[in-house]
């Protein structure tokens, strides 16, 4: 069985580097997405459990920047993936998609898995884009994942209920986080990871659907005050008392 | 201009509906439900049951067959999956959580909430994904709209073995004009009554952060507030033992008023909160109710 996961070498949001309202994104470092890290868990555990010689996991990161998409692809090596590829896309969906399947379709796959969103764009677009470039089925929101003989069950979660469905090979799944608790592999295996395949290559010339006009970080306006009082009973009566002043209770 | 609205939810498609209103022209709409003829141009109503796969089979058909400008889809999760699909069908890009929209291009927050991205279609038909509540829904009955029954194709390699409802109970929390939400700083699930308690007190209503309702599961999910669970926007919000975690404070920012209790004085929640109060909860909640 061949699976496919797809991993972004996401913005960390919570360091995100800003000058003057206008962020920085060049200078935030990055991180594994996290839901993509719970997929290649999910892909890992899949193949611990038909063993080595019955599965191959093979990533696939599209990124802006191989470069610095190098140290997360090595630990999604580490984590237990055989092979890897970073592809030079341009952060477009419609692009970076197309990108992914033309690689996919190499060769032969029975499963690709991704996480439902990135963490830094939160757009929900690239597995569903995937699955219909490549026209295969797409399972998304899925938080209980069993391979069975040729397909797989799946338990959707969903606003108000969850969804539990069947489809045959080939089939793309995205995941959410409460798929499984992923491992992080400690630095001396993602060192080692460094001796498995992993190749850098540029995607075809395509389309993109966006154009990003400008960003900006505006400040979150908040008064940030700290009620400090001898005791905290007084803190506390401090605290309503602005509150009712506001209005707000 | 002629703009295709849909979203399996009925109030999510009004909204919709609302939002092509306002960017004007004729107003088309794919919907399993006949009666929302009355608020657009021209309905396609699908013939047996709603799946994901016929509305895209549905949308890509009616987007190519009445040249369209604009989508507008209701961003449930069945919804984003929907939209993400039809765009790559019609090659074209796609706003997720569009909280603006023109016929060129809409803004959204990305960045896990702190960064406003304005964008701009660079193919046609530019396809929005609207936010539940974000957008007000369309009062005005239009009259004489024309109902177009379709068949979509259906090529359904996915079986629905079983659909099992989530937990439930009756609360709306992106409606709510005080929340009191609470998050790892509980120890145990009966502690929340505390809080409870607090808000029947203030005339509140129960949130949680993600830990809560997704793994610990002491409360439903209705509650969670954050990134992948509900966006709120009350005129108070109180987060007793919430760290602030910025998939957290991007459900929260449009609240007028944010009021965080932490022992940890190095807590996130500080750096977004209005008022603050360095202290215990299981201290902090019975001096508010006691002071209240």
């Amino acid at each position: 069985m061949k699976i496919v996961a797809l991993i972004k070498d996401a913005i960390d949001v919570s360091q995100l580097k800003t000058r003057e309202e206008v962020p920085i994104i060049e200078e935030t470092p990055r991180k594994m997405s996290d839901l993509d890290r719970n997929a290649l868990e999910e892909a890992v555990r899949i193949k611990e459990k038909f063993g080595d010689k019955e599965v191959k996991i093979k990533v696939i990161n599209v990124t802006d920047d191989p470069e610095k998409a190098r140290q997360i692809v090595l630990e999604a090596l580490a984590m237990g993936a055989d092979e890897a590829v970073s592809i030079k896309g341009k952060r477009d969906h419609l692009f970076d998609s197309k990108a992914i399947a033309d690689e996919i379709r190499k060769e032969e796959f029975d499963l690709i898995i991704c996480g439902d969103s990135s963490v830094d764009s939160y757009s929900s677009q690239m597995g569903p884009r995937v699955a219909e470039e490549l026209g295969i089925p797409v399972v998304t929101y899925v938080n209980k994942l069993e391979v069975l003989d040729g397909k797989i069950k799946a338990e959707r979660s969903l606003e108000d209920y969850y969804e539990i469905v069947e489809v045959e090979f080939p089939a793309l799944v995205t995941v959410t986080r409460e798929i499984n608790e992923p491992r992080f592999p400690a630095v001396l295996q993602i060192m080692r990871a460094s001796k498995k395949p992993y190749s850098v290559k540029e995607a075809e010339e395509g389309e993109i659907g966006l154009e990003i006009l400008d960003l900006k970080a505006p400040e979150m306006k908040r008064k940030n005050l700290l009620i400090k009082k001898e005791n905290l009973e007084e803190a506390v009566k401090e605290l309503i008392e602005l509150l009712r002043r506001e209005g707000a209770i | 201009m002629k703009v295709l609205v849909h979203s399996e939810k009925r109030d999510l498609l009004l909204e919709g509906i609302g939002v092509a209103r306002e960017l004007g022209g004729e107003v088309i709409c794919l919907s399993w439900e006949e009666d929302v003829l009355k608020y657009c141009d021209r309905l396609y109503y699908p013939k047996g049951d709603y799946s994901e796969s016929k509305a895209v089979s549905a949308l890509e058909e009616i987007a190519k067959g009445e040249e369209v400008d604009l989508l507008v889809i209701g961003g449930t999760k069945r919804g984003k999956e929907v939209a993400a699909r039809v765009s790559q069908r019609l090659e074209v890009g796609s706003i997720t959580d569009a909280i603006s929209v023109s016929k060129d291009g809409g803004d959204r927050m990305g960045y896990g909430g702190r960064v406003l991205e304005r964008l701009k279609f660079k193919r046609k038909p530019g396809v929005f994904v609207i936010p539940p509540g974000k957008f007000e829904k369309v009062k005005k009955e239009s009259g004489d709209g024309e109902l177009i029954e379709i068949s979509p194709k259906s090529d359904e390699k996915i079986k629905v073995i079983e659909k099992k409802e989530k937990e439930r109970g009756k609360v709306n929390v992106e409606e709510a004009d005080i929340i009191v939400s609470v998050g790892r700083g509980f120890k145990k699930k009966e502690d929340i009554s505390m809080a409870e308690e607090l808000a029947k007190k203030l005339g509140g209503v129960i949130g949680c952060s993600r830990p809560v309702a997704a793994d610990l599961r002491w409360l439903p999910e209705e509650h969670w507030i954050g990134l992948s669970g509900r966006k709120v926007r009350p005129k108070l919000y109180i987060a007793l033992g919430i760290s602030g975690q910025i998939q957290h404070i991007a459900g929260i920012m449009d609240s007028k008023i944010i009021v965080a209790i932490n022992k940890d004085e190095e807590a996130p929640i500080f750096k977004n909160c209005d008022y603050g109060i360095v202290g215990d909860i299981y201290e902090v909640i019975p001096l508010m109710i006691k002071n209240l």
